[in-house]
């Protein structure tokens, strides 16, 4: 089992839309998948038509009165699991707190799920709380979907500051390029500059395209309703990035 | 937990559309067009995945062709493939399936049971949402013991596929089918397709499986026995003649040894005319089967063979591999014609209207009249008083022979107790039974060493003078092996008398004296 998070302190960057495509394509390689929908909001849920209710809410599934195993939703898709957003989610920090190691927790309660899913994906809620300290102990790897502008080298700085603080050696932030628009100046300028300076930076850009914001539309995963688009195939690279050791087809320097 | 996947079948005629017309009633129903694929189950002779509780089917439809291993009970797949089914577990790709399914059927070829011509349509339905909640497989199929002969139409099959977190709509659509269709919960897939073509699953077993009652007379009791026995060897005949897999013969063989020692444990019993009629014949029979078999066993232990060098000389050990298998070949193509010959035809059919023939059509002796209890009890405590006896004077030193005789003694208990067995409480004789398997195994593999010795000394020097290999290189592995093979012996020897002395253990006296001498005779136990 790998857990993927996909998180940014920022909202609006691609977080959901990348956690339900990247969980697509791995479900479509036969690999069982779960998505964990952790914002309150609720998206990755609403794109995968499930109803945004956890029996017992975010009280009894922190406070393992509720057996995540059982709250899990299977997809329309083979292989695609989802654990559901719940309003109460929104409260999810305070439940923590009330927990013992409260930022160990989430891995505590993925842990039973491990024999059963190859990748568990969790979408996060943007914003640095105990829930996401608790998401950067349960996390194998940090996907962190940058839109190039100069507040994403702060974020990332943020980031790996707040790695080495806490001492999470072992958790791998993988950033990579969000709702790129080669058409700004700005956004080609920082695509050239940033991976000089951040050459883990992961070579797969994901464009800025009408065809992403559609998913709320199709309430589906981009390959169901644009299986040849432009960026489904960006997001089959990033896979591809992330599937395959976690960054063995790093960005070269030109 | 989420339910587990239904099915259903619809005796009367009934189509898809229909059922998924009934299933609108709980939401929106969504159909995709029927895919139409030509589906062979497949299972050994002797029904492995049956017993397993599996079954192994190959798919073929227009742009694919699939193997897929499921559960017998509900369908559920355990492998899946793409291509077709091999005729042996080494046909298997590197797979899970092919890892889960060897073991399985071991050294048996897989065969087809049945095919069917099936219409599969799928459906699914949806909640408010146009979320799925819930996927309906329904197939209309009609089925034939081979591609040529389907014609026979199978009840309309429903497959009611759960999904995670979706309870509710598959259990309504469960109380639907069950309450307003009147359906009723179906037998395996497997089952009711063998049912439209008339067949029955697992209708062959090697096991004997006899139900006899120890007031039963010894002439019913042996005519039972002998004509389970006659129904083996007629089972396995064509398959041994065309050497589809080697436990034809194997099963073949086995029953024509538990009848010729049938004949001599039951002396007297039978009709003095008809033992003089049938017993050569049977020895005849097992004569024939000999070599054949023997190359067989060469053959399926040659990877053992190999694996026991060093990997630098095993391919010299390849001049062997095809010297048994041309063997094996020129001795199956004579035992092939033996098989079919006029005398065989002629003794199971004689054999089968002496078992058939009203007593009084032959003199039988007196003592078939007797209980066949008591007979079986002497006969058996003989034979483990003599085992007993003469395993307390093998050891380690002893000469092959000595364990050869051993092992003789031990199977003719071993075929006594199997044909007896019913006549005695079921736990005790299967406690005892397994306790002289240890012994027989460890005697089975000294011998079947002793006999690849010899057989490799022969085969060496009739390969070098048949001019089939280089005499350096194959002679040294075969020489490196056949040290291994003695060293082997020689610890099997070793393991002997500790196995023996479970067999010969003060409990094991005990209880066999308590099942089979005289003062406790099953007519008691009974």
């Amino acid at each position: 089992m790998t857990i993927v998070a996909t998180y940014n302190i920022k909202g609006g960057v691609g977080k959901t839309a990348t956690a339900v495509n990247l969980a697509w394509l791995a479900a479509g390689e036969k690999m069982p998948t779960l998505i964990w929908d952790l914002d309150p909001q609720g998206a990755t849920t609403f794109y995968l038509r499930v109803k945004p209710k956890v029996q017992g809410g975010g009280k009894g599934l922190i406070g393992g009165k509720r057996n995540l195993a059982e709250l899990i939703k299977e997809t329309d898709f083979e292989h695609l699991d989802l654990l559901p957003a719940d309003f109460s989610y929104r409260h999810l920090d305070l439940l923590l707190d009330d927990e013992k190691k409260p930022s160990r927790r989430l891995r505590k309660l993925l842990k039973p799920l491990s024999e059963r899913y190859r990748w568990i994906f969790l979408d996060c809620p943007p914003s640095i709380s105990l829930v996401s300290e608790a998401v950067f102990q349960a996390a194998d790897v940090l996907l962190v979907p940058l839109i190039p502008t100069t507040l994403s080298l702060r974020t990332l700085e943020q980031l790996t500051r707040f790695r080495s603080e806490q001492k999470l050696d072992g958790l791998n932030i993988l950033p990579f390029f969000s709702m790129v628009d080669r058409r700004k100046k700005l956004h080609r300028e920082i695509l050239t500059e940033l991976p000089r300076q951040y050459p883990d930076l992961l070579r797969a850009e994901i464009p800025f395209a009408s065809d992403i914001e559609k998913m709320g539309i199709h309430r589906a995963p981009l390959g169901v309703y644009s299986p040849g688009s432009r960026a489904l195939e960006a997001y089959r690279a990033l896979w591809r990035e992330v599937r395959s050791g976690l960054g063995p087809e790093r960005r070269q320097e030109p | 937990m989420p339910p587990d996947i239904c099915h259903f079948t619809v005796p009367q005629k009934t189509t898809a559309a229909e059922v998924f017309a009934q299933l609108e009633s709980l939401g929106k129903v969504r159909t995709e067009a029927a895919g139409n694929l030509l589906r062979t189950y497949f299972d050994t002779f002797d029904w492995r995945l049956w017993h397993h509780g599996s079954l192994l089917v190959e798919e073929r439809s227009p742009n694919r062709n699939d193997v897929c291993w499921r559960y017998l009970a509900d369908g559920r797949i355990i492998g899946q493939l793409p291509g077709a089914v091999p005729r042996f577990r080494e046909g298997f790709p590197d797979s899970p399936l092919g890892h889960g399914i060897g073991p399985i059927i071991d050294i048996r070829a897989l065969l087809p049971v049945a095919v069917t011509q099936v219409a599969r349509h799928r459906g699914k339905l949806l909640n408010r949402d146009d979320k799925i909640v819930l996927r309906i497989v329904i197939e209309e199929a009609i089925a034939g013991e081979d591609a040529e002969t389907i014609r026979f139409p199978v009840p309309l099959r429903i497959r009611l596929e759960p999904l995670k977190g979706y309870s509710k709509p598959f259990r309504k659509a469960q109380s639907l089918l069950e309450e307003i269709l009147a359906l009723p919960a179906a037998a395996s897939e497997l089952e009711t397709v063998l049912e439209a073509i008339g067949q029955k699953a697992a209708g062959y077993s090697s096991r004997l499986n006899l139900k006899l009652g120890s007031a039963m007379t010894a002439g019913a009791a042996v005519r039972i026995i002998f004509g389970r026995l006659l129904e083996t060897m007629e089972r396995n005949c064509d398959g041994a003649r065309a050497d589809i897999d080697p436990e034809f013969l194997h099963d073949f063989r086995v029953a024509v040894r538990r009848t010729r020692s049938l004949f001599s444990q039951t002396k007297g019993v039978l009709p003095e005319e008809a033992v003089q009629r049938f017993r050569p014949e049977f020895k005849w029979l097992g004569e024939i089967t000999g070599p054949t078999r023997d190359f067989d066993v060469y053959l399926l232990t040659f990877p053992a063979y190999r694996a026991c060098l060093d990997e630098a000389m095993r391919p010299d050990l390849e001049p062997l591999l095809d010297f048994l298998a041309e063997r094996q070949r020129t001795a199956h193509k004579k035992l092939a014609r033996q098989l079919g010959s006029l005398r065989c035809q002629l003794l199971f059919r004689e054999w089968r209207e002496f078992l058939e023939a009203p007593p009084a059509k032959w003199t039988w002796p007196l003592k078939a009249d007797l209980p066949i209890g008591g007979i079986a009890s002497r006969r058996i405590w003989k034979a483990c008083r003599l085992t007993w006896q003469e395993g307390m004077l093998v050891t380690p030193c002893s000469p092959p022979e000595t364990f050869h005789e051993m092992r003789i003694l031990c199977k003719k208990l071993r075929y006594l107790l199997e044909f007896f067995q019913t006549l005695y409480p079921p736990k005790e004789i299967r406690e005892l039974i397994k306790i002289l398997k240890e012994l027989q195994d460890n005697l089975g593999a000294h011998q079947d060493l002793t006999v690849q010795i010899r057989a490799l000394q022969l085969f060496a020097a009739e390969m070098q003078q048949e001019r089939k290999m280089p005499p350096g290189a194959a002679f040294i592995a075969m020489g490196a092996l056949i040290d291994h093979l003695k060293q082997r012996r020689l610890a099997l020897g070793a393991a002997f008398p500790p196995l023996f002395d479970r067999f010969a253990e003060k409990e094991s006296r005990r209880l066999c004296k308590s099942l089979f001498a005289d003062k406790n005779r099953p007519e008691e136990v009974e």
